[in-house]
């Protein structure tokens, strides 16, 4: 993971320094059949987050959509920010989505890097899409305005 | 006679009744017994009294939930009201999956209520077996068969009313009763469509208002919102419009609702609109804008289970004027307005 994570950071490097010297892409847009594909991943990912969320992952049977409906009230267009939950400290999204499924769902949580916890921020951030990135945001949370139905992946709910 | 019958209409029978609808310690007080058994007055006083309302339990079949223990705190709160509330309406959602394991569950806490109750059904009491061990345990014997009452106490006529009957989208796909309480109990079911009360109540309901004079005092009771609030999550009453009609002859008609697990405040034409807090957990606000927006709770800390929650209590004054007080289990949940008590 750490590695990946490196390279990630390596290529953006390069991508600067590229950009840097005149040329306008490090790489060609992703277009046509790769666009697609990539897209598809992320919509399974986001099925499979839908699925994780709709059903209890602990002992408690409390699942996350039990009080997040369609995603909401987890604003990830304000992370990280500073949590009073977590002691204050600045926490990423994938920090809150851990603790509500431990603290409040009585389960064990998912490793960080795995495919469900993945799951669970994109499909998170998927239903909060269009909202404003605004890092620190702390007021009232609402629900988003759901785009469902026609346009809406193909999930199992 | 007369008492007896509408004791039992009230659920509140004794012990061990074969109906077994709500029984236990319910000892008649001289207030609690004012009024029963009398009819709708043509005269617009009401004798002024309190009565209560918890809904959206949310019981889970597994043993010491924290849920129980919001219930009973919330049944704890309104026993001590001073004045002790007349009696208690619960708005539906006793149980989370319908299994009559939680039903039970939950009567066997709501029968340490010092006052009757009269109860409605949500969508997680119901549709895991459309509502049989539900109307078992809550339902008045006399009343089976239709899952709509009316009740007059002090002047005021109370109708509750069954809300959340959706078409039948589990036929056809051949799901089982698990699957169908499945989707019924995920509140953005994107299968279940729009629910309401249906053609059979409404046609109860022309004929249970049918002789009132437009001066009775009229509160409805319904799990969802007589409103069109946010559809999506089925915050709305698909033939509310029909019953708003029905009802548009009063002076004024008092509508109070579960099912949104919030504050939250409407009118519309001669209906007044109350949503209640859960004892389970709160929801965020949809993202629809409000015509009374300084009606709602605050934001909840996720590290404290009871926040957001809590009980609710409406104060009926002689004129049919109302206040709704909510009762929150934490501080803080409710802007100063709000903790106030609301016109209702
Ligand atoms: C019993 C209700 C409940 C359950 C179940 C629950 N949460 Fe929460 N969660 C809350 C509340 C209440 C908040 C605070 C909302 C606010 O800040 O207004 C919250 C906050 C969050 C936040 C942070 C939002 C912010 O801006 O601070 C995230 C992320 C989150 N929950 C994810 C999850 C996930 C993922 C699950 C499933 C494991 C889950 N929650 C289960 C009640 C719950
Ligand atoms: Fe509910
Ligand atoms: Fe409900």
């Amino acid at each position: 993971m750490k590695n990946t994570m490196k390279n990630v950071a390596l290529a953006g490097v390069a991508a600067i320094a590229i950009s840097m010297a005149g040329s306008a892409f490090a790489a060609k847009p992703i277009v046509g059949q790769e666009a697609a594909d990539q897209f598809d991943a992320l919509m399974a990912a986001v099925a499979k987050g839908d699925n994780l969320w709709h059903v209890p992952q602990g002992s408690n049977g409390l699942g996350c959509g039990n009080c997040h409906p369609d995603g909401s009230a987890t604003q990830p267009e304000s992370f990280p920010k500073a949590h009073r939950t977590l002691g204050g400290r600045v926490v990423a999204l994938r920090d809150m989505v851990q603790w509500c499924l431990q603290a409040v769902s009585a389960a064990d949580g998912f490793d960080y890097g795995s495919d469900e916890m993945i799951a669970m921020e994109a499909y998170a951030t998927y239903m909060n899409r269009g909202a404003v990135i605004e890092l620190g945001k702390d007021v009232q949370t609402g629900a988003v305005p759901v785009i469902s139905g026609p346009g809406y992946p193909g999930t199992t709910h | 006679m007369e008492k007896i019958s509408r004791r039992n209409f009230l659920g509140v029978t004794t012990k061990g009744a074969a109906a077994g609808i709500v029984a236990g310690t319910f000892a008649p007080t001289a207030s609690s017994m004012i009024g029963l058994g009398g009819v709708a007055s043509a005269s617009a006083k009401v004798k002024p009294f309190t009565f209560a309302v918890l809904t959206d339990a949310h019981l889970y079949d597994i043993p010491d939930h924290r849920f129980d223990a919001f219930l009973e705190e919330s049944v704890a709160q309104v026993n001590a009201l001073k004045p002790r509330p007349d009696i208690l309406i619960y708005a539906g959602d006793i149980g989370q999956f319908g299994k009559d394991a939680e039903l039970e569950k939950g009567q066997k806490i709501l029968s340490k209520l010092k006052m009757p109750m009269l109860v409605i059904p949500g969508e997680h009491d119901y549709y895991l077996d459309m509502g049989a061990d539900w109307r078992k345990r809550f339902l008045p014997k006399s009343k089976q068969g239709l899952e709509a009452w009316s009740h007059d106490h002090n002047g005021v006529h109370m109708i509750g009313m069954n809300s959340i009957l959706v078409r039948d989208f589990w036929t056809d796909k051949g799901l089982s009763d698990h699957d169908r309480m499945g989707w019924l109990e995920e509140l953005e079911c994107h299968r279940c469509g729009a629910w309401g009360v249906h053609e059979k109540q409404l046609a109860w309901l022309k004929k249970d208002v049918a002789k009132l004079s437009p001066d009775t005092p009229i509160i409805i009771f319904t799990h969802s919102p007589l409103w069109d609030y946010y559809p999506r999550w089925n915050f709305q009453t698909s033939d509310a419009p029909e019953i708003r009609a029905i009802l548009s002859k009063f002076d004024k008609v008092m509508s109070v609702h579960g099912h949104v697990h919030q504050v939250v405040y409407n009118e519309i034409g001669n209906m007044t609109s109350a949503g209640l807090l859960s004892t389970s957990w709160p929801w965020p606000y949809p993202p629809v804008e409000l015509t009374y927006p300084h009606i709602k709770m605050n934001r909840q800390n996720p590290g404290d289970f009871k926040d957001g929650m809590g009980s609710s209590s409406v104060a009926v004054g002689a004129d049919f004027d109302g206040v709704m007080n909510y009762h929150a289990f934490s501080a803080d949940l409710l802007p100063e307005n709000v903790a106030a008590g609301i016109a209702v």
